[in-house]
């Protein structure tokens, strides 16, 4: 009895064990099973199939035979080639008083005739071949392009020569012009974004800078505008000496040097307009208001920022990307759409530019909402300044820029316009190269340097609705 | 053996044309639970753009429940049973990724253009929102006031926004497209998330989804890794994948045969602006007239060379003018026709203008013409070829309208084989019989009806 209870107690206790590990078993294998049906994101990452792999299509700088120095990325996959260009001083900002609107529609002009062709015979030569062309206005720069199907490089590139060189600016067509641009500011003043940033410029810039300009001119400067205007525009704006070329695609650099001298050669030596000086912009944090019946407030920020080629440019640029920059996991974004709920969209982006360094960012929502949001920015842009980032959130933006780097070569369009990027931004040649070392390099006390140092003042604030229910700034 | 030889022979005979013929280099397969996969190849940069269709979108919403396709489409970025709240986000940043989405009157797409090496992880999280939707009370609140204020944002703010849903309202009247793909306000906010689910439940599956990889990737890798992250889930009858006669009747608005006239004055309207839509054939309707209408509509305002630029707009009768066709629909095709008119002019004598010159137009096409416009369209193709998130935009939405890839690369032939008789009596019938509104666009004190002398 004894034994055999001694007995059962042990086969018992054995039993037990077995039902236990049974268990463990159990347990860890419905464990097991629950962890295979979750995603483990870094270990697909890490067995992935697809390794990396870089592009290696690499720019080269080339002296044509005439000596004018571009860019090229030669890439023979898809037969196109795109040249991309800017002339820098000779945007809007450089028109002269009673001339504004200038700029803009000279470069809208450049591709309405030439030579001998007409607007119609000019056009339809560009459309049947497939060539797309078009010149922009920016602030400063005159941007533009050429993208054509391989085999019909040759007309491409006459035409862009012609429209450079020999536009035709006819009478006709610049009073279609002058109509189409007063139309498009009677347009603008429908859109309350568009009345906010006008105002906006005004507030930051000064209103007598020549970057608070509106971008369309002035009516009664636009209707003023002759033909003998553009012509001077042109010959004083569209120099050599102020020319960025980037070429990329289907072309060898032979042929794109040969292009490039066909088309810019004739060119003016030199740009005869006058360096603007950089507006004197006051920080100090402010809120405005503009009064208007609109279904939601819509609000514009800025703070000053750094220049494109500053030391602190990345620890700034990844600080930002943390803050407003990077989308739906932005520090604003979650606080004030994903949890919140409050607005569709906040955001916080870097202009570069070497006379206006800014971090500027926007948000609309309801006008109930608009002091909540306002609250948050103001909480958000404090805390940022005197705490910085996690360093998990460094880590985050820095996998976001290393991961994403080869995106941007998706388009034969847009590896030229990153060459002429690269060059006006003064990046150099190995730019592409040296990218991805100059992210990795940045240290998290870098970065809160930069946080401390651009988030310290409180933006300045400008908003467009009903009402002027703005968060007391206490 | 025969049949060998016969398939060798016609390959000789038609390679030289499928060389020129062929739009991008496509090829595509199926999983046994439904899903259509189509790997596009550019070798240019090592990415990839992954987007995922649904063949579903605000016209399939139940009535009453405007706005819950849109709201899933957010809800898809709140979480999984597997990636709990913004995980989704947050891995999609670290991988570098541009991840979006977006949802129309016919199709919901989710798309991530990320490095090559990422693809596998885009992957897996894709498909695990397929099926394993799980998001938090709290998310869908939040969520259902950010759909709120996108609306408001995107129309309420805008009086040309709002013009077009009016418009679209009286264009499709009873059908399903005359409905705002946001919902109403009302609707929106009285969305449950019992709502959502079901609608997920219903119309997300491999079989109502089409998968386009578009980018640095062969088939053979393609078919390895939808295999490995889809090729377990479920089968599942789609509801939307009726007959497809019940679909075109659900979705017609020609058996109205309305024309509307109508205006909307706004207090923030500078300058009046004039629009005529038509509802005409969309490619899935007839394939013919819709290749026809596209070469129409590039000859009547397709660039700064068109009939309206030249008749109206170069010549100093209408400020702006432009024309345009809208052919990707699983219901009928929209084909517009719009103007500014000048300061001295009033919005009716534009109107007119504009009548006259889709009219004269039409009159004026000649073979020559016709040829050339088709020249200008072709002449373009090749840029399709370049970005590849473009390539998955047209093929992916072409595809989720159920046409095989050999219809797809048939573009060119089909642009090719259009006549200037086609062309005439689409236009001619689209002018006389088609259901169509004609709308004004005018500042709160415009006298639209002002008789001038002309």
């Amino acid at each position: 009895m004894f034994k055999a209870s001694l007995k059962n107690k042990w086969l018992t206790a054995l039993a037990n064990i077995a039902v236990l590990a049974v268990l463990i078993c159990a347990v860890r294998t419905a464990w097991l099973v629950y962890h295979q049906q979750g995603l483990d994101v870094d270990k697909i990452f890490a067995e992935s199939m697809l390794k990396e792999k870089s592009f290696t299509k690499m720019p080269v700088e080339i002296k044509t035979p005439l000596g004018i120095n571009f860019w090229l990325i030669e890439d023979h996959t898809v037969p196109i080639v795109a040249v991309s260009f800017i002339f820098e001083r000779a945007g809007r900002a450089y028109d002269p008083d009673k001339k504004t609107g200038r700029a803009l529609i000279a470069a809208n002009m450049l591709v309405y005739g030439a030579g001998s062709r007409d607007r119609q015979d000019f056009q339809e030569m560009l459309e049947l071949n497939g060539i797309r062309m078009g010149f922009s206005a920016g602030r400063e720069d005159l941007s533009g392009m050429v993208i054509t199907p391989t085999v019909n490089q040759s007309t491409a590139f006459t035409l862009l020569r012609d429209a450079l060189t020999s536009p035709r600016f006819d009478l006709a067509d610049l009073r279609v012009e002058q109509t189409q641009s007063a139309e498009a500011l009677q347009i603008q003043q429908e859109n309350p974004s568009s009345v906010l940033n006008l105002a906006f410029a005004k507030e930051i810039f000064g209103a007598e800078h020549p970057f608070a300009r509106n971008p369309l001119g002035k009516e009664e400067d636009i209707f003023n505008l002759t033909a003998e205007d553009l012509y001077d525009w042109l010959k004083s704006s569209l120099a050599k000496d102020v020319l960025i070329i980037g070429v990329a695609g289907d072309i060898t650099p032979e042929a794109a040097a040969s292009a490039v001298d066909g088309i810019f050669a004739a060119l003016p030596e030199h740009n005869a307009n006058k360096d603007i000086q950089s507006p004197d912009i006051k920080f100090e944090p402010r809120v405005k208001h503009l009064e208007r019946d609109t279904a939601q407030t819509i609000a514009v920020f800025a703070a000053a920022g750094t220049e494109r080629f500053a030391p602190d440019f990345y620890p700034l640029y990844m600080a930002n990307h943390v803050f407003g920059g990077s989308g739906l996991t932005s520090r604003l974004s979650l606080k004030a759409r994903e949890k919140e709920g409050l607005t569709y969209g906040i955001y916080t982006y870097l202009s570069t530019d070497e006379k206006t360094p800014l971090i500027l960012g926007q948000f609309s929502a309801t006008p109930e909402n608009y002091p909540l949001l306002q609250k948050i920015l103001q909480e958000e842009w404090q805390a940022f300044a005197r705490n910085g980032l996690t360093p998990e959130e460094l880590e985050t933006a820095r996998n976001y820029l290393l991961a994403s780097y080869n995106l941007r070569f998706d388009s034969v369009a847009g590896l030229a316009d990153m060459l002429t990027a690269m060059q006006k931004y003064r990046l150099g040649l190995d730019f592409l190269q040296k990218r991805n070392d100059y992210v990795r390099a940045v240290t998290l006390e870098q970065v809160n340097a930069a946080a401390a140092k651009y988030f310290s003042v409180q933006p300045v604030e400008m908003h467009i609705g009903q009402g002027n229910n703005m968060a007391k700034d206490d | 053996m025969k049949k060998t030889i016969y398939l060798i022979v016609l390959y000789v005979l038609f390679f030289p044309l499928l060389a020129w013929a062929e739009l991008l280099p496509m090829e595509e397969f199926s999983l046994p639970n439904g899903l259509r996969v189509i790997v596009i190849s550019n070798h240019k940069a090592p990415i990839v753009k992954q987007m995922l269709w649904y063949k579903v979108g605000s016209i399939d919403e139940p009535v009453g429940k405007g706005g819950v396709a849109h709201l899933l489409e957010h809800l898809m970025f709140r979480g999984t049973k597997n990636i709990p709240d913004s995980g989704f986000n947050e891995i999609v940043a670290r991988h570098g990724a541009d991840s979006n989405a977006f949802t129309s009157t016919d199709f919901t797409a989710y798309h991530e253009l990320s490095d090559i090496s990422r693809l596998e992880v885009m992957m897996a999280l894709e498909a695990d929102r397929m099926v394993n939707l799980e998001f938090e009370p709290e998310a869908f609140k939040a969520e259902r006031q950010i759909v709120f204020q996108e609306r408001k944002q995107r129309i309420d703010n805008n009086p040309t926004a709002q013009f077009g849903e009016l418009l679209n309202t009286m264009l499709w009247q009873k059908s399903p497209y005359a409905r705002p793909v946001t919902g109403t306000e009302e609707e929106i906010l009285n969305l449950t998330p019992a709502d959502v689910r079901s609608f997920y439940q219903t119309y997300y599956s491999p079989a109502n989804a089409v998968l386009v990889l578009s980018g640095d990737i062969n088939l053979t890798e393609a078919q390895i890794l939808v295999q490995k992250y889809f090729g377990s889930i479920t089968k599942k009858t789609p509801k939307s994948d009726k007959d497809d006669a019940d679909e075109r009747e659900r979705l017609s608005a020609g058996k109205y045969h309305t024309t509307v006239q109508m205006q909307m004055r706004h207090p923030e309207v500078r300058t009046p602006r004039v629009v005529r839509q038509y509802l005409v054939p969309s490619l899935k309707e007839d394939v013919r007239k819709a290749y026809a209408l596209m070469v129409f509509a590039q000859y009547l305002g397709g660039g700064d060379s068109s009939f309206l630029n030249k008749e109206l707009v170069l010549s100093g009768r209408v400020a702006a003018a432009a024309a345009s066709y809208s052919l990707l629909s699983r219901g009928a095709g929209v084909f517009a026709v719009s103007a500014v008119p000048m300061r001295a002019q009033t919005a009716l004598k534009t109107e007119t203008l504009l009548s006259q010159a889709v009219q004269q137009a039409m009159n004026a096409l000649d073979k020559e013409s016709t040829e050339k416009e088709k020249q200008k369209i072709l002449s373009g193709l090749v840029y399709i070829k370049d970005n590849p998130s473009d390539a998955a935009m047209l093929v992916g939405q072409m595809a989720a309208l159920g046409f095989s890839l050999a219809d797809i690369n048939a573009y060119e032939d089909n642009i090719r084989q259009v006549t200037t008789e086609e062309i005439k009596t689409i236009v001619l019938d689209m002018i006389e019989n088609a259901p169509s509104v004609t709308g004004f666009l005018l500042p709160a004190e415009y006298a639209a009806t002002t008789t001038e002398n002309d």
